[in-house]
């Protein structure tokens, strides 16, 4: 019992790192109606700038931040100049392979620019934990459900209060409706991505300290991001903090429960998470039914 | 005399390579109401969508005495300049009351907004009714009617209504353009509606232009175009 | 009251040049002394610069593998990586743990691969073009892992040596190099003829009109699903000889090689070349293998040889879908006469 309340807690630790760049990914397909391949390789930059800051002697939390807002800006601008130029509302596809093309560029300019080697990150949060029981629970996971409940109520908030909010949700519902009412495009795209660039950068610090900076160092909590926000459904944002925490704590239960799948196979079973859910419900648990044909 | 709502000449306007419209001139005077009457395919959806800048033309287009350039659907929008589409084009997983406020962007103050909404529901009681229900969930009539007051929270000078009875039966088709024939006589707005049927546009316009493959065949005023025996037999089934 | 006239239209001009018909001979001609060249090639240049030809053939059949699947049939696939490894280690595991004959190995690689391609396409067919390339990115991304897994029988990380080496008959009086050399070469020749000719044949056309507007080619008769299965089913079969010749080249596998960034360098090479171009997957594979010497050679560091990669990609997309291809295209079409 203790085993799995130990596990449950840290599935859900990492859980709310897969809800943070699930976030990001359905910030951008509610924007842009697409998905972006490369927000791993965005958000692993950005943390690597964030590193660097720190090697420079930014204190972490500063370099953090001023990391957010950066990879912001950069996101906006991402948009602006090579992604915008190729968007269609209608066919989806130039846009994906355009974040093939970022994917190579950035992990490749990371190598280049920072370092190949791997690089550690300290943590903002408080080392050591609560002792509840036997089950240790860290303080940096209690510090990462914070983090992950305020960006929810955020968006939340920003979404359902607020008249971008509505903006935004008005041009997703009906893009050229909402251009005739004088909505403009433009600004909910670049918000879109920037918002989700930055929510990457925070969910890259916040996993470093576990991963490690390193080019790959997102690439298997890319795929559990994208499970979560299939599960949670690619339009809704409270399914992809829910679906995050669902495949942390699944992906710790199965490691640990299922010798078989083990680590080398967990990636492969969220792949299948993905490919059963998409051919059952693919709209998600909580995504909203798509009036085009899926 | 005050400027044109709107002036339009469209020398070309179409899809890629495909030319729908060809040396296509409308005029809208302030608070005028036109009939732009034509069968299907006649291009009549076009020119609404050239004039908005959701179909490139070439040409020159004026609001309001005003050349528009650089032409974007945003831009007409800002410039007074209300499009309601084909199919309504609500928002359906908004609210009602969710769809004016998005209808208001353009206005600047937050304020009014709230009793432009009231005085909505007011004149479109059915809406009223149905502030916090989402929007696809209302019946044809009303989500045309939801997407007139849209429109309308922009309070702009020109309307432009592209095929509002589709889909509707006869008896809201008549509440519709009641409501639309008061909204010009009480508010001033000009407008431009498109039908298909000639009988309910040309009851509330005041001018009418008949399209025939891309092109103007015939203008004049309602009750010439209504006694036009071109007209009659093919457009008031007569 | 006014009524307007009727309009009329202006007429085309003529052109000077070649007919379409004449083009078209000057291609195949073309292509017949390439493929000239390419049997000639072990005489003429060194060793070493033949086995990196070969291996830029190695990477065309991969790109050709992708042409097929994506750029006629539309099927977006970043997971060709997935097959062209099964098509490896297929070879290095019959081969070296179980006796069988290299020809043989390479069959039942191709085999293997076409089965995994099906087992991927029919979930496939229920899916959005979206969520077609989620999944094989996915595929693409997970396969080295599941390398990993069974590391008994691949050999994990480390990789899996192959012998007995791959040795050409006596009488040829060939290197392994170049025997390495020419099987590719047949390989690839026989892909690219299958393509070619199924691009202009009735199949081929049901499968360019579903990826164009796969519902009007429903209401037409076009069998969507038997169609998209079976082209996915070729293309990861052609993928699976790739890594037939990829292993007989290097008489080595191993996961490194197999990656996401193999599938979407592939997606590259037919960028590059264009996408529905069969020539074009030679070229692709062309610059895929010479690419990274030239910007060597430029004073790049080669880490930023992916970064070009994706830069080009961007502005292939934006600039020049068509590829290579499209530009000879756009480049002969105000010769071409009617």
């Amino acid at each position: 019992m203790e085993l799995f309340s130990q596990r449950l807690v840290d599935g859900l630790s990492s859980g709310c790192i897969y809800a943070a760049l699930a976030l990001a990914i359905v910030l951008v397909f509610r924007a842009t109606g697409t998905l972006n391949l490369a927000q791993g390789e965005m958000a692993m930059f950005s943390c690597f700038f964030i590193w660097k800051l720190t090697d420079l002697g930014w204190p972490l939390v500063l370099a953090i931040v001023a990391g957010v807002v950066v990879a912001f800006v950069a996101g906006a601008a991402i948009e602006r100049v090579i992604i915008r130029p190729v968007e269609d509302s209608h066919d989806h596809l130039p846009v994906i392979i355009v974040t093939l093309g970022l994917l190579l560029a950035l992990d490749s300019l990371a190598g280049g620019l920072f370092t190949v080697d791997i690089e550690t990150l300290g943590s903002p949060f408080p080392s050591g934990a609560w002792h509840l029981g036997t089950v240790r629970v860290p303080y940096s996971s209690i510090g990462l459900f914070a983090v992950i409940a305020a960006l929810s109520g955020l968006i939340w908030f920003v979404f359902q209060k607020t008249r971008f909010g509505l903006a935004m949700r008005a041009s997703v519902d009906n893009p050229e409706s909402a251009r005739l009412l004088g909505i403009r495009r433009s600004r909910i795209l670049m918000v879109g991505w920037g918002a989700a660039a930055a929510l990457g950068a925070l969910a890259a610090a916040l996993v470093a300290p576990q991963t490690y900076v390193y080019t790959g160092m997102l690439q298997g909590v890319l795929l559990y991001a994208f499970t979560a926000a299939t599960l949670g459904g690619f339009d809704s944002p409270a399914g992809a903090v829910l679906g995050g925490l669902l495949v942390g704590v699944l992906q710790a239960m199965v490691s640990g429960y299922v010798h078989f799948i083990g680590n080398d196979l967990s990636l492969m079973t969220a792949l299948v998470v993905i490919i059963v859910v998409l051919m059952l419900k693919p709209t998600g648990l909580f995504g909203r039914p798509d009036s085009r044909r899926l | 005399m005050s400027a044109a709502a709107l002036e339009a000449s469209i020398d070309r306007a179409g899809y890629g390579r495909l030319t729908v419209l060809r040396d296509v001139e409308i005029e809208v005077q302030s608070g005028e109401v036109v009939a732009l009457l034509g069968a299907n395919g006649a291009g009549k959806t076009t020119i609404l969508r050239a004039i908005s800048g959701l179909v490139r033309m070439r040409g020159h287009l004026a609001v309001g005495g005003v050349a528009v350039v650089p032409k974007s659907p945003e831009r007409m929008a800002r410039l007074g300049v209300g499009h309601v589409p084909q199919g309504r084009g609500t928002f359906p997983n908004l609210t009602v009351r969710e769809n004016l406020v998005a209808g208001g962007a353009v206005r600047r103050r937050r304020a009014d907004l709230n009793s432009d909404i009231e005085r909505w529901s007011e004149v479109f009681p059915r809406l009223g009714e149905r502030m916090n229900q989402h929007a696809g969930q209302l019946s044809g009539g009303e989500q045309q009617m939801l997407a007139v007051a849209r429109a309308l929270m922009g309070r702009p000078r020109l309307l432009l209504l592209d095929e509002p009875s589709l889909g509707l039966a006869p008896a809201v088709v008549h509440e519709l353009f009641d409501k639309l024939a008061e909204l010009n006589r009480d508010l001033g707005t000009a407008m431009l509606i498109v039908e298909q049927n000639a009988n309910a546009a040309l009851r509330v316009a005041h001018r009418g232009v008949v399209l025939e493959a891309g092109s103007v065949v015939m203008t004049g005023s309602a009750e010439e175009l209504s006694n036009a025996p071109r007209v009659r037999q093919a457009y008031l089934g007569v | 009251m006014t009524v307007v006239a009727d309009r009329d239209h202006a007429t085309e001009p003529a052109r000077a040049g070649l007919t379409p018909v004449q083009w078209h001979r000057v291609g195949w001609t073309a292509v017949l002394a390439a493929v000239a060249v390419g049997i000639a090639l072990p005489w003429m240049i060194s060793g070493y610069q033949l086995s990196q030809v070969a291996g830029a053939f190695y990477l065309a059949l991969g790109v050709l593998s992708m042409n097929l699947v994506t750029g006629l049939n539309g099927q977006i696939s970043l997971g060709q990586s997935a097959f062209v490894g099964i098509g490896a280690y297929s070879v290095a595991i019959l081969v070296t743990d179980h006796g069988w004959s290299y020809p043989a190995a390479m069959v039942a690689g191709a085999v293997l691969s076409a089965g995994a391609g099906v087992v991927v396409a029919l979930p496939a067919l229920r899916l959005r073009g979206l969520y077609v390339a989620l999944t094989t990115f996915g595929i693409g991304l997970v396969f080295p892992s599941l390398i990993q897994k069974f590391s008994d029988a691949t050999g994990g990380t480390a990789g899996k040596t192959i012998f007995p080496l791959y040795v050409p008959p006596d009488f040829l009086g060939l290197t392994t190099t170049e025997w390495g050399y020419f099987v590719t070469l047949v390989v690839l020749l026989v892909c690219l003829l299958f393509v070619q000719l199924l691009k202009s044949s009735n199949a081929g056309r049901m499968i360019q009109a579903i990826r164009d507007a796969d519902l009007v080619a429903e209401g037409f008769g076009v069998p969507l699903a038997r169609i998209k299965v079976a082209t996915f089913a070729a293309s990861a079969a052609i993928a699976g000889l790739a890594g037939g010749v990829f292993a007989i080249q290097r008489q080595f596998v191993s996961p490194g090689d197999l990656g996401l960034d193999t599938s979407i360098n592939f997606f590259v090479g037919m960028a590059i070349g264009g996408s529905v171009s069969v020539p074009g997957a030679v070229v692709g594979g062309l610059f895929l293998q010479f690419a990274p010497q030239l910007t060597r050679h430029l004073g790049i560091a080669p880490i930023y040889t992916p970064a070009i990669y994706g830069a080009l990609l961007i502005v292939i997309i934006r600039f020049a879908r068509g590829g290579a291809a499209g530009l000879v295209r756009s480049l002969i079409a105000p010769l071409t006469r009617r």
